[in-house]
């Protein structure tokens, strides 16, 4: 049995597998800017980049010790010069991406992969703000916040 | 006799060299991101093309005494050690490049003087471009 792949893995690899995310965020010298957590310097400025990072999660217990599912609090950052680019990658990820992926089954990382059994991904909250630590001018963040069932054993 | 200036000018660094003070080499680093499988960035610090191994001299800022760098706060120390680098001749492209808001974007260059790598705090070159001189912090917390 393989090891389980970590969430944020398992995300990037159905970010780059989906082609409207693929065409937004990889450049010319071939960089998928889904970065986990940080965001290094100079990308922006090449284009549209996501940064995803794990908030908090909540493993549920049952008497004989934890069950495989996790659920897990996820932000997601888009971040672009314009603000218009930015909200409509995350109005994409909202409206098409995250009902249409599912970390709870490996149905999506078979060869061939199978289609989503279900989608156990929740938004809690949107807001957009300037992060004016990028220069010389500051960038546009769409921040998401996601509340995502993931199975710990795949 | 007269004779122009800019011929003495441009004895300047060739004395200075000639004067074996040179002892130190200088290495500009550029950072390289290796992107993992989460998406997780590394960054490996690479020579920079045209500024590897360049003769310098790495003095301390002061002669005089040492400077008392060291900061003690609540939760942790910070010590610096600040050197004052002349380099064997006029780099621009060390000038243009350090702050790495190049066209490349890669992130600020660090400098490696015989063999440890330094923060670079500052660059500037003289007004008759023969001389480059870098101000260089090592700092320990």
């Amino acid at each position: 049995m393989s090891a389980p792949i970590p969430l944020l893995q398992k995300m990037r690899m159905l970010a780059m597998a989906d082609s409207t995310i693929a065409a937004a965020l990889t450049g010319s010298n071939g960089t998928f800017r889904w970065f986990d957590t940080q965001l290094p310097k100079g990308y922006v400025g090449q284009g549209t980049c996501v940064t995803v990072q794990q908030i908090s999660d909540v493993l549920a217990y049952v008497q004989n010790g934890p069950i495989s599912l996790d659920w897990v609090r996820v932000q997601i950052n888009v971040w672009d010069m314009d603000s218009v680019i930015a909200k409509q990658l995350a109005a994409y990820l909202v409206a098409n991406w995250f009902p249409a992926v599912d970390f709870v089954t490996d149905s999506m990382f078979q060869s061939p992969p199978g289609p989503p059994l279900q989608s156990p991904n929740f938004k809690l909250s949107q807001r957009g703000v300037l992060d004016f630590s990028v220069q010389p001018t500051a960038a546009w963040v769409e921040t998401l916040d996601y509340r995502i069932g993931n199975n710990i054993t795949i | 006799m007269n004779q122009s200036i800019s011929v003495a000018i441009d004895m300047v660094m060739p004395a200075a060299l000639q004067s074996g003070l040179f002892v130190s080499l200088f290495t500009a680093m550029e950072p390289v991101p290796t992107i993992g499988p989460t998406g997780a960035v590394e960054f490996n610090y690479t020579p920079v093309a045209g500024l590897a191994n360049i003769a310098c001299m790495s003095a301390p800022p002061s002669s005089a005494r040492i400077q008392s760098t060291e900061v003690r706060a609540l939760e942790d120390i910070t010590a610096a050690e600040l050197h004052h680098v002349l380099l064997n001749g006029w780099f621009p492209t060390l000038d243009a490049g350090w702050r790495g808001e190049n066209s490349d974007g890669k992130g600020a260059w660090i400098a490696q003087i015989d063999g440890y790598n330094y923060e670079i705090s500052g660059v500037e070159s003289d007004s008759q471009s023969i001389m480059t001189r870098v101000t260089v912090k090592l700092a320990t917390i």
